[in-house]
């Protein structure tokens, strides 16, 4: 064999050797936490053709309290874990029968999808119709003769006021905590008043830079690396999230995130198009809205926007705290929530 | 990290005393027994990093094109450290040659750091790249193809990450990156100077853009002939 050969034999036997070794990043909970389709054990329930990561806490018996997580994709039921806490005594398990669940394409329920369809956002399963759907179903199988009570918070408010536009005489209070925009004329404005990814910052190009070492490809892969991102200073400074106790997730969804609002309620240039107020009117109860002091977007003025919509509503502010919120001070959002529930049920 | 600085050094030292032989004269690539410095920037995995590179031309095997071996070293400069570093040992010699056509190619092994709040990552991995296009004594211009494979990246997770997220596994991982750029080289050789641009598209191995960034890279750069 000629040296040339022994050459290559040496190149060729060494790069065998190192891509033989090491883990697959594809695998379930390697870099990733398994979803409900590939870890059969995670709590789930099959609702509109999907499955999804929900969990029930408390007496079936008692009145349904169904949270609503924001995003889409950037947030899942994680983050409402201290809200099951128990505060001054009191847990809202106490008297409500609580159901929280990730939405599709969002923490540990099913992926659609891929990057090129997200980024026009034309996700054909990933849209509002499928979202509200999947909620549908969701009451209709824990709560078919009672209304419910809806809490979202971000997204999730978007979310909650959809379906109480959808089926008014279904839910028996609403609680929003900084919720989004109820309809594209709201949040066409906002968008203009939100910064987009500055390419000279150190975060954006530490995630550049870490294209080299991870290619996101797969939906493993993509939320890895989206996660990457948030918690590497590509999450949004207006909101001001806490640097110390930092709202958790079970995983991100890079594709819904990215794929937004969908087909259904905005254009695949981004131009939001949807509308959760044409029926609003028909709710009578009460709405409470709740609002830290430190969002720089959805302030409280900016939710005077969306109150315009629901006459019958009441905000109250939380002093010190950004969009995460909920996970910041859990107790007095279960102080906010019993004392309204008390006062609408 | 400081073994691999040592070792890139040491390579180093070892390709400056590897005898050349023979001269071509093309735009773009060294002679045997030629050498360059060269800096560039511009979109590299980065905005505005900066690339510092040695090149020598060597013949080897009594090959019939001169054979260029030497490192390039590619940091992001903002906030800079150097525990964001990408070292690629490069290689380039001419494949293929017909009066002014050619097709140039090399395989460059490389070794990138990366170093964030929920993780450090570094990756072995080789770059693959063809040029093929026009060349002169004074220009070399023509398309550039270059895939590159991340064979092993070792991973280790930060608490917060552990905290945010889950207890990812630390460890070896596998094959977790490719990624391919199409785009076009020019050089000008201008006495002892080569000046060149390089860009084009750049995406993951199986296409798809990227993540937050554009999927795109560009380089102007200018090396020295000594």
């Amino acid at each position: 064999m000629t040296t040339k050969n022994k050459l290559l034999m040496l190149v060729l036997s060494i790069s065998f050797i190192i891509t033989s070794c090491g883990k697959d990043p594809l695998e379930p909970n390697n870099l990733v936490p398994a979803t409900v389709d590939q870890d059969l054990s995670i709590p789930a329930i099959e609702v509109n053709g999907t499955r999804l990561h929900l969990e029930t806490f408390g007496d079936s018996t008692k009145p349904v309290m169904i949270f609503l997580h924001g995003g889409p994709g950037t947030g899942d039921y994680r983050a409402f874990g201290r809200m099951l806490d128990e505060y001054d005594g009191y847990k809202l398990t106490d008297e409500y029968f609580v159901i929280m669940y990730d939405q599709r394409g969002a923490g540990l329920s099913r992926r659609y999808g891929t990057i090129d369809e997200a980024y026009n956002h034309s996700i054909s399963e990933l849209t509002l119709a499928n979202y509200l759907k999947d909620l549908e179903e969701i009451v209709d199988h824990f709560s078919p003769d009672k209304k419910v009570i809806l809490f979202g918070h971000s997204w999730g408010g978007m979310h909650a006021i959809m379906y109480v536009n959808a089926h008014p005489d279904k839910v028996a209070g609403v609680i929003l905590s900084e919720p989004g925009s109820f309809n594209a004329k709201i949040e066409n404005e906002l968008v203009l008043d939100i910064a987009s990814t500055d390419l000279f910052d150190e975060a954006t190009n530490d995630i550049y830079w870490n294209h080299q070492n991870i290619s996101p490809d797969d939906h493993q892969m993509l939320d890895y690396s989206y996660m990457n991102g948030f918690y590497n200073g590509l999450g949004p400074t207006y909101y001001h999230f806490s640097e110390t106790d930092i709202l958790p997730v079970f995983r991100f969804g890079a594709i819904a995130s990215i794929n937004d609002l969908g087909p259904d309620g905005m254009t695949p240039d981004g131009t939001y198009t949807f509308d959760f107020t044409t029926n609003l009117d028909k709710f009578k109860t009460k709405v409470l809205f709740i609002n830290g002091d430190l969002n720089e977007v959805l302030t409280p003025e900016y939710q005077e926007k969306n109150r315009a919509y629901l006459p019958n509503s009441e905000i109250k502010i939380i002093k010190g705290v950004g969009h995460d919120l909920i996970w910041i001070k859990p107790g007095e959002h279960v102080k906010l929530i019993k004392e309204y529930l008390d006062e609408v049920l | 990290m400081k073994k691999i600085y040592i070792i890139s050094i040491l390579i180093l030292l070892i390709a400056l005393q590897i005898r050349a032989q023979e001269e071509t004269g093309r735009s773009g690539i060294l002679n045997a027994n030629e050498q360059s410095i060269g800096l560039a920037t511009g979109i590299d995995y980065s905005i505005l990093p900066l690339k510092l590179t040695y090149k020598r031309g060597f013949n080897i095997f009594n090959y019939k094109f001169p054979v260029n071996v030497g490192t390039d070293i590619t940091i992001p400069i903002f906030k800079f450290d150097l525990n964001d570093i990408r070292i690629r040992l490069i290689t380039e010699t001419t494949i293929f040659r017909k009066k002014n056509f050619e097709i140039r190619g090399g395989i460059d092994p490389m070794f990138i750091n990366v170093k964030m709040e929920t993780e450090t990552m570094s990756s072995l991995g080789a770059d693959f790249h063809i040029f093929t296009g026009f060349t002169n004594d004074k220009w070399n211009a023509g398309l550039d193809i270059n895939y590159n494979q991340i064979f092993t990246t070792y991973v280790k997770h930060t608490d917060k990450f552990d905290e945010a997220v889950f207890e990812a596994q630390d460890g070896w991982y596998k094959l977790t990156a490719a990624n391919i750029r199409l785009g076009v080289l020019v050089n000008r050789t201008l006495g002892n100077f080569d000046l060149y641009v390089n860009a084009g598209i750049s995406k993951t191995g199986k296409f798809n853009d990227y993540l937050f960034v554009p999927s795109m890279y560009g380089l102007i750069g200018v090396n020295y002939r000594f």
